[in-house]
């Protein structure tokens, strides 16, 4: 068996708080060989980045290692001053972070922050170090490296900014990479080159990898080992082969179970919250939620005890055995409502934000085109279903959603809400009847009000006469809260918690129709899919019409009927969700699914990694809006603008499948002829971009 | 710290109003500063009730001292007047206090007024914009063009010397400062999804100013109440110091400085202790400001440090 090059033995880290100490990771022990990838996985709270940050001895002022050691190359790193810690970070061992935007100091440009870590410590000359740099950024692939270096962060993506801080990371040859949830603030095509990057690093230089993420599917793709770590401990260590396949303790049994898939699994959830760190409970820290816990399980923290080639923190391993990681229960597909009325309908929508702001803007020529957010959108929601809406940041998902509610003024284009256009309907009825679910329940509750006030003031803004306080005590019931709940302020409860509360305060007004918007792309996987079921059933039970904005495909495969795909403020796709899943038609909407990664690792999926980045919306290319970044692309597509036309079911925005329908009269055609029964709103405009060059 | 959490688990995680305190309480000079400002008020009110109550026997006990029952001019401090006596024979120490009712008085209401309108006017414009936000935050920009004590003393001279009239005019003196920071705060809040939540359950315009907006506009403002206090004392003490504020035989610090201006070598107790007082109460105000804004800021609140 090959060295260890870090060794991390016993870790326990603990943080000074108001409540007193409280420890964030205990007794955490690992080995990483040299050449070898690390995955540690777990749910926010878990001390997965606590973790990295004490090997890095990167804690805040309120934190400090308690006990155990952490040995690299068999070096102690918990011995080391700071003066000597500085040598060691950056040239030995390298950390890259969750959050490219903050990463980076706004005020230098990409190639001082790069030289200065390769000046700092190698004795190389300035001119040497940027000549450096310029490689360096060639080799983590960005385009045109020469110009880029002079450029300050702000003028980069975020793709182009993770790259610089992996081009920093690698610019000392560090033998250990630590890479803090990486990809967790990208897109998933981006998501997808950023992973690929970093393995083809990680084997050209021999380095080692420690990937820490909440993503199972992303370790499942990249890591050879994986350590599962739930409420401040590891659960259960070994390969990836095994864990994933034939997990052995309870939690990443549960966690594997309950992560939503592409495939047609229905996810098994676990039920109840990761502890707090100061109120985790005597013994196991997972028995509350531990299907299989019995009296034992709440006396003694169990210790992490070697079962064949890995390690299980659980007193009863022996008699559960190994556990199946994908639930039976195989999705029923909800009976999706016939072709019923359509309840919120969007005809060729337009919604520009003009970044001319101050008035002397306005009326001076050039400046900034602007952005055209939405772009001729049409869809149609029908009574009763569940569409969901998909797409990377900057697609305009969410604008479409705001501008369904009226939220923001539309530019151009026509909204008919239960037949009616919008003008036509009264503010009150509108306000009353469709609601949104907003995506991040720190900011979607005021921090100054007591839930009970949230909802009440909700109750009373619809109906004056119903009891308003058994109302919230039924609302908070419904959604699955504790009516006492009603007492307390936003920041007592949990996401997962604020959520719901969010779903009530939607509920309040009983609205038919609700949009919401990534309400669970803040939460973590068990949670997240406890909402989801909520969701589903509150949908199911008030016979409501949803609109499910998200960026997570296995999400929208949860829980949406059909699935409309936005790019660029264009819809390019839209389908029922099992065909769409099955067959994609669009260029995109198959890259998108193929970059989904699956926590299955005997899964041997072949990625489409889609080159570049979403263009600028101010300036987006002629053409398709896909243009330059379609692996299928045709001359054609730079000239013309595709349209949304019916296919096989569906309706995709590509010259690939007009020209299909067009050629081929068979096959295809009984399908073609059972969706010609729906109305085809026909109004896309072509913008042909000829007249802009 | 966790001495509150007898009452179960709910209580576990403090409310803002209890964090707020700990947070001030750990911050030992602000906790002078409160007790400082405490005396003071305590003293003016005490002044006020022996003025519109007691008709004056409190005060005119310490004038007419039992050790020295008669008026003696510029005597220095002594048992009988601790403070001495100024150029008429009047006891400093009972004019200080009797000051203290006038400085607190007037700065309280000045700031109290110039709070509620400005507040007002700047919660508005940030969570109206547009032409709204134009027009109104010119208008503050305007007076912000005029130092604050110019200001002050134009209004005075054309409204007439009195309490009243000083009040008024500090009173719009401090109006763009207030509004200013509401607006700011008031814009990165109405970007909250809270408020958009509120527009999408079709609340009126004044429920979101008033609720959803304005209670999360209040820790900044707080904070700058506490120290525009101590801004308002020095122009008031300025303002009667040039004898453009309140008139005598009504006694005010400014005034008393002044009237000792003239024998800072031979009698300094005559400024010495009424700005003394100026002194203090300002210091005391500015570090309750310091404190509240450590307090406020959502960042400290969890550091804890081995």
């Amino acid at each position: 068996m090959p060295e260890s090059l870090l060794s991390v033995e016993d870790l326990t880290t603990e943080f000074a708080t108001a409540q007193g100490s409280i420890r964030a990771i205990e007794n955490v022990s690992f080995d990483l060989r040299s050449g070898e990838r690390l995955g540690i996985v777990g749910e926010s709270g878990s001390g997965k980045s606590v973790t990295a940050r004490s090997i890095m001895r990167l804690l805040d002022d309120n934190g400090r290692i308690a006990d155990g050691s952490v040995e690299l190359d068999g070096r102690q790193l918990t011995d080391l001053s700071e003066r000597e810690l500085t040598d060691v970070r950056g040239s030995e061992i390298a950390m890259i972070f969750q959050d490219p935007m903050s990463s980076l100091t706004p005020v230098l440009t990409v190639g001082k922050q790069i030289t200065e870590t390769i000046l700092e410590h190698r004795d190389v000359t300035k001119a040497k170090a940027r000549k450096e740099a310029i490689e360096l950024l060639e080799r983590v692939r960005i385009g045109d490296p020469e110009s880029i270096i002079d450029d300050y962060p702000h003028q980069l993506s975020g793709g182009q900014r993770q790259r610089v801080l992996i081009a920093i990371a690698i610019s000392c040859d560090p033998s250990v990479l630590i890479a803090d949830e990486p990809t967790t603030a990208l897109d998933v095509t981006i998501e997808a080159q950023i992973l690929d990057l970093l393995e083809d690093l990680v084997r050209e230089r021999e380095m080692s990898l420690v990937q820490i993420t909440h993503d199972l599917g992303v370790i499942a793709e990249t890591c050879d080992r994986v350590a599962v770590m739930y409420a401040g401990r590891i659960v259960e260590k070994g390969p990836v082969s095994e864990v994933f396949v034939e997990p052995r303790h309870p939690y990443t049994g549960g966690l594997l179970r309950s992560t939503p898939r592409i495939a047609d699994i229905e996810p098994d959830l676990l039920a109840g919250n990761v502890p707090d760190p100061g109120q985790r409970p005597e013994g196991c820290n997972f028995a509350p939620r531990c299907a299989y816990a019995t009296e034992e399980c709440h006396l003694e923290d169990p210790p992490l005890d070697p079962v064949g080639a890995r390690e299980v923190a659980c007193i009863r391993t022996e008699s559960i055995g190994t556990l199946d990681p994908i639930p039976d229960e195989v999705r029923q597909e909800s009976s999706r409502p016939g072709d019923g009325d359509a309840i919120v309908e969007s005809e060729s929508v337009y919604k520009e934000f003009s970044s001319a702001d101050s008035l002397l803007d306005r009326f001076l020529p050039g400046g900034d085109p602007p952005v055209k957010a939405v772009d001729g959108v049409d869809i149609s929601l029908v009574q009763g279903e569940t569409l969901g809406l998909v797409g990377e940041s900057g697609s305009g998902k969410t604008t479409l959603g705001r501008l369904l509610l009226e939220l923001t003024d539309r530019t151009d284009g026509e909204i008919r809400f239960d037949g009616r256009p919008l003008a036509d309907v009264p503010d009150a009825e509108l306000r009353q009847r469709i609601q949104f679910v907003f995506q991040d329940p720190n900011s979607s509750l005021n921090p100054r009000q007591t839930i009970g006030t949230i909802l009440r003031y909700a109750i009373e803004k619809h109906e004056t006469t119903a009891d308003t306080e058994a109302r919230i005590a039924e609302l908070l019931t419904e959604v699955g809260l504790d009516p006492e709940t009603r007492h307390e302020y936003p920041h007592q409860l949990s996401g997962g918690q604020k959520q719901r509360v969010g779903v009530a305060r939607a509920l309040a007004v009983d609205p038919d129709v609700i949009v919401a918007d990534e309400p669970t792309s803040a939460l973590d996987v068990s949670v997240q899919g406890q909402l989801l079921d909520l969701l589903d059933e509150i949908k199911r039970d008030r016979s409501l019409s949803m609109i499910f904005i998200s960026h997570d495909l296995s999400v929208i495969r949860h829980i949406a009927d059909r699935v409309a795909v936005m790019y660029l403020g264009r819809i390019v796709e839209v389908g029922e969700t099992r065909s769409l899943f099955k067959s994609p038609q669009h260029p995109y909407t198959e890259a998108l699914l193929s970059a989904v990664s699956s926590p299955d690792p005997q899964m041997d999926t072949e990625r489409i990694v889609l080159e570049g980045e979403i263009p600028d919306p101010k300036r987006p290319p002629t053409g398709c809006n896909f243009v330059t970044r379609c692996p299928e692309a045709m001359p054609e597509c730079k000239h013309r603008d595709p349209e949304l036309t019916a296919h096989d079911g569906g309706k995709v925005a590509c010259f690939l499948h007009h020209d299909a329908t067009r050629s081929e009269t068979t096959g295809a055609g009984d399908l073609n002829d059972g969706s010609a029964s729906r109305p085809e709103a026909d109004n896309q405009p072509t913008t042909d971009g000829g007249g802009e060059s | 710290m966790s001495s509150e959490n007898a009452s179960g688990q709910r209580d576990a995680r403090p409310t803002g109003l209890q964090r707020t305190w700990r947070g001030f309480r750990s911050h030992r000079l602000a906790l002078a500063g409160l007790v400082v400002v405490s005396v003071v008020t305590i003293v003016g009110l005490v002044t006020y009730i022996d003025d519109t109550l007691l008709k004056n026997t409190l005060i005119t006990s310490i004038y007419y001292s039992p050790f020295e029952p008669r008026f003696v001019p510029l005597q220095g401090p002594s048992v009988a007047h601790p403070f001495g006596t100024d150029t008429l024979g009047r006891d400093v120490l009972a004019r200080t206090i009797y000051g203290a009712k006038v400085s607190i008085q007037v700065a309280l209401t000045a700031v109290l007024v110039a709070a509620t309108i400005g507040s007002l006017l700047g919660v508005l414009a940030g969570y109206a914009g547009g032409y709204t936000e134009t027009v109104l935050m010119r208008a503050v920009d305007v007076m912000l063009g005029f130092p604050a004590l110019v200001l002050a003393i134009g209004l005075v001279a054309a409204l007439g010397f009195s309490l009243t009239n000083v009040i008024i005019a500090l009173g719009i003196v401090y109006v763009p400062q207030f509004a200013r920071i509401a607006r700011s705060t008031a814009l990165s809040v109405s970007n909250e999804e809270y408020v958009d939540a509120a527009k999408a359950m079709g609340y009126s315009t004044p429920h979101i100013v008033f609720r959803e907006v304005l209670p999360n506009c209040l820790s900044p403002l707080l904070v700058q109440a506490s120290l525009l206090m101590a801004f308002a004392i020095i122009a008031e003490a300025s303002l009667s110091f040039l004898g453009l504020g309140v008139q005598p035989p009504t006694p005010t610090w400014g005034q008393m400085v002044s009237d000792g201006s003239g024998y800072l070598t031979s009698a300094p107790w005559i400024s010495l202790f009424p700005g003394s007082a100026i002194f203090v109460t300002v210091l005391g105000f500015n570090l309750i400001g310091d404190g509240l804004r450590d307090a406020l800021d959502p960042r400290e609140n969890a550091e804890r440090r081995f």
